[in-house]
C-alpha cells in the first residue's frame, strides 16, 4: 500500500519552514528547537496542559478539529485524510492547497533531498520530466531540511533534476550534511556531466565522509548513450565527469536503465566499463519507472524482464569478474533466473511500492522489490508468478 | 583509530630499529593501513550528556540540604558509585580515583545557598568530575543556575520522557510534584541508579533527555 507524501489537513497560522513533528521523546530529547517542531498530540497519553501549550511550538497537531479553537497554529488531520505522518518526520505546510508535504519520513527507505526540477538531459525514460524553472529557493529550504533529519539515518540520496546544477550550492549542502549528518551515507544522483567542469568533481574532495556518485551510463558509444539521454555530447560530458570525480577519490556507481535498446547493446556496456571504468565500485541495473516519458515512449523502450535474463547474466559475469559490486533493482524476483536472483534487491522506496495479487502466495514476497504502484499491464512481465520454495 | 594506529606504528619502528630486526613501515604504507582500518572504525559512543554542566541535578526540596553538606554523607556517595559502577559506564577519561580530593572545591563553596553545584558533583556526572580534573571543559561555576523558565521546560521534558517510557509522572506541568519525584525514583531503581528523585546527569541519561 502507498503512503502519500501530501497529506489533507486543516492549518492554522504556521511558520513556512521545514517544521519537525514530535512526540514525547523526541520533545523530551531537546534535539530540535521548539520554535520548528510541531507537537503531535496524537501520541500523548497525558492531558494537554497549560504549560505545554505555553511553550514556543511551531504548531500542535491533532486528529480532533477542536484542536483549532485551541491554537492559532493548529494542524487537523481528518481521520479519513490518507496517509500518515508521525513523530520524527518532517513537514511543510502547504496553506493553499490545505495540505501537509512529508519532506522526510523517519524509518522510511527513499528519503531524499530534492535539489531542482530542472536537467540538461531529457531522457527518453525519465520518471520526472524535468522543468525549466528557478527553483533556487530549494537551497535554503533543504539546508532546513538537513537540520531536523534524524541524525541516525542511514541513507539519503541527493537528486532531482540534475544536482549538479546547483553548482557549488551542491558542495555547500553536502558540506552541510557532514555538519549535522556525518554518519549517513549521501547517495547523489547526478548524470555526471558537470563534473567534468574545471575544479567542480574537486569540490567534493573529502567533504563528507560517506558520499557517492549514481551515475548512468545507457551504452558504450556516444550515439546510443546520447540517444537514451536526448542531448547531443552528453556521453563525452559524462564520461570526463566519471574521470574527474575518480580523480577526485569519489565513490562512484554505474546506473543502467535496462530499457530495450541499452539491453540489446548490454554486453558491450559492461565490457566498456570493466576497461575504461574499473575503479567503479558498483554498477546497478536498473528496471524501468513506468511513468513520465517513459509512458509516453513504452514501445521503444519495453523489454520483459524475462528477455533481458541472458543479457543481464552476461554483464553480470564480466562485472564480477573485474570485482565490480552489482545490483540489480526494481525488479521482481519471479522474473529472474535462478543465477542472477541473489542480485536482485528490495529497491523500490516503500512509498511508491505495491505488488499484484499473484504475490499474494509467494514465499519471496518479503525480499522482493515489488512494483512501481503505477504499474499497468503494458509493463508487467508475463512471467509474474508465485515463488515456492521446497520446505527442506 | 588513526592515531593509534599511528602510535602503534611509531612504536613498531622504534623497536624495529633497536634490535635490528629490520622491516620499518613506510609513510605510504601507513597511511595505505590507515585507510583500510577506517572503513572498519567503529565509533565508541559516549553519554548523551557527558561534556556539559547539570545545572538542574540539585532542583530538590530544601529539606535535604543538610544532609548533603557533610562530607561523611559524600563519601558514601562514592561508595554508592563505586558499588553500583557496574550499571554506570563513565568515560575512560574520568579520573575516578582522585574524586574525595576534589570534594574541597565544593566545601569552599558551602556558602552556596542552593547546594546544587555541591550536590552536582557528588552525583559523579562525568563532566564535572572532569572539569575538577583540570580538562579543558568549561568551569563549574556557582551562578549556573536554571531561570524558572528553564527549570520548567526541562521538568516538562523530564516528565515527557518518563511517559513515553511508560512511568506515570501525572503530568507534563513542569512542576516537580511528588509524582513526578517518584517516578523519577522508579525509574532510577530500575535502571540501577541512586533513587534520590532528582534530575541527575545519570538519570537524564536514562532518559534520553539532553541537557
Amino acid at each position: 500500500m502507498t503512503n502519500p507524501l501530501h497529506i489533507r489537513a486543516i492549518l492554522g497560522e504556521l511558520p513556512d519552514e521545514m517544521l519537525k513533528v514530535v512526540g514525547p521523546s523526541e520533545f523530551a530529547s531537546g534535539r530540535y528547537p521548539l520554535e520548528r517542531c510541531v507537537l503531535d498530540l496524537r501520541t500523548f497519553a497525558a492531558p494537554l496542559t497549560e504549560a505545554l501549550r505555553q511553550l514556543p511550538f511551531a504548531g500542535f497537531l491533532a486528529d480532533a478539529p477542536d484542536i483549532l479553537d485551541h491554537h492559532h497554529n493548529a494542524i487537523y488531520i481528518p481521520c479519513d485524510a490518507v496517509g500518515t505522518v508521525g513523530p520524527g518526520d518532517v513537514i511543510e505546510v502547504l496553506p493553499t492547497r490545505s495540505q501537509i508535504a512529508v519532506r522526510y519520513r523517519r524509518g522510511e527507505n527513499g528519503n531524499l533531498l530534492f535539489t531542482t526540477e530542472r536537467c540538461n538531459n531529457y531522457c527518453l525514460m525519465c520518471s520526472q520530466p524535468p522543468r525549466d524553472v528557478a527553483d533556487e529557493w530549494r537551497v535554503a529550504q533543504l539546508r532546513q531540511l538537513v537540520e531536523l533529519i534524524e541524525p541516525d539515518e542511514p541513507d539519503l540520496a541527493i537528486s532531482g533534476g540534475e544536482p549538479t546544477l546547483l553548482g557549488e550550492a551542491l558542495a555547500d549542502l553536502v558540506q552541510h550534511c557532514s555538519e549535522h549528518l556525518p554518519q549517513t551515507r549521501l547517495h547523489i544522483l547526478s548524470n555526471g556531466r558537470h563534473l567534468s567542469a574545471p575544479g567542480y568533481a574537486a569540490r567534493f574532495d573529502g567533504i563528507h565522509p560517506l558520499l557517492s556518485w549514481g551515475i548512468p551510463l545507457y551504452g558504450a558509444n556516444h550515439s546510443l548513450h546520447d540517444y537514451v539521454v536526448q542531448a547531443k555530447g552528453a556521453f563525452a560530458e559524462t564520461i570526463n565527469g566519471i574521470y574527474a570525480a575518480a580523480r577526485a577519490s569519489q565513490h562512484i556507481e554505474i546506473r543502467i536503465v535496462l530499457v530495450k535498446p541499452v539491453v540489446e547493446h548490454l554486453r558491450s556496456l559492461a565490457n566498456y566499463i570493466c576497461r575504461n571504468l574499473p575503479f567503479v565500485e558498483h554498477v546497478a541495473l536498473m528496471g524501468t519507472e513506468p511513468i513520465g516519458f517513459a509512458k509516453a515512449h513504452q514501445p521503444d523502450l519495453w523489454i520483459d524482464p524475462m528477455d533481458a535474463n541472458e543479457a543481464m547474466a552476461e554483464a553480470i559475469e564480466l562485472l564480477d569478474a573485474s570485482g565490480m559490486a552489482v545490483s540489480i533493482y526494481n525488479v521482481p524476483l519471479c522474473v529472474l533466473k535462478d543465477e542472477i536472483r541473489g542480485y536482485a534487491r528490495d529497491s523500490i522506496s516503500h512509498w511508491k511500492r505495491t505488488f499484484l495479487p499473484a504475490c499474494e502466495s509467494c514465499s519471496l514476497k518479503d525480499r522482493c522489490a515489488g512494483f512501481f504502484s503505477w504499474i499497468t499491464p503494458a509493463w508487467t512481465s508475463r512471467g509474474i508468478s508465485p515463488v515456492k520454495l521446497e520446505v527442506m | 583509530m588513526r592515531k593509534m594506529i599511528a602510535t602503534a606504528s611509531a612504536a613498531l619502528t622504534l623497536h624495529g630499529t633497536s634490535d635490528s630486526s629490520g622491516q620499518t613501515l613506510s609513510d605510504a604504507q601507513i597511511g595505505a593501513l590507515i585507510d583500510r582500518d577506517s572503513r572498519h572504525a567503529t565509533i565508541l559512543s559516549t553519554p548523551l550528556n557527558w561534556d556539559v554542566d547539570n545545572m538542574y541535578a540539585g532542583h530538590r526540596s530544601h529539606r535535604s540540604h543538610s544532609s548533603h553538606r557533610s562530607h561523611s554523607s559524600h563519601r558514601s556517595h562514592s561508595s554508592h558509585y563505586s558499588g553500583t559502577g557496574g550499571t554506570y559506564r563513565a568515560p575512560a577519561t574520568t579520573p575516578t580515583p582522585s574524586l574525595p580530593n576534589s570534594s574541597s572545591g565544593s566545601s569552599s563553596g558551602s556558602s552556596y545557598s542552593s547546594g546544587s553545584s555541591y550536590s552536582g558533583s557528588s552525583n559523579l556526572a562525568p563532566a564535572q568530575s572532569q572539569s575538577r580534573s583540570g580538562s579543558s571543559v568549561r568551569p563549574l561555576t556557582s551562578n549556573s543556575r536554571p531561570s524558572a523558565d528553564q527549570l520548567q521546560l526541562m521538568i516538562m521534558r523530564v516528565q515527557a520522557a518518563l511517559y513515553s517510557k511508560g512511568y506515570d509522572p501525572g503530568a507534563i506541568d513542569g512542576v516537580m510534584g511528588e509524582k513526578t519525584r517518584s517516578a523519577l525514583r522508579k525509574l532510577q531503581q530500575d535502571h540501577g541508579l541512586i533513587a534520590t528523585g532528582s534530575m541527575t546527569t545519570e538519570t537524564l541519561n536514562a532518559l534520553g533527555v539532553r541537557l
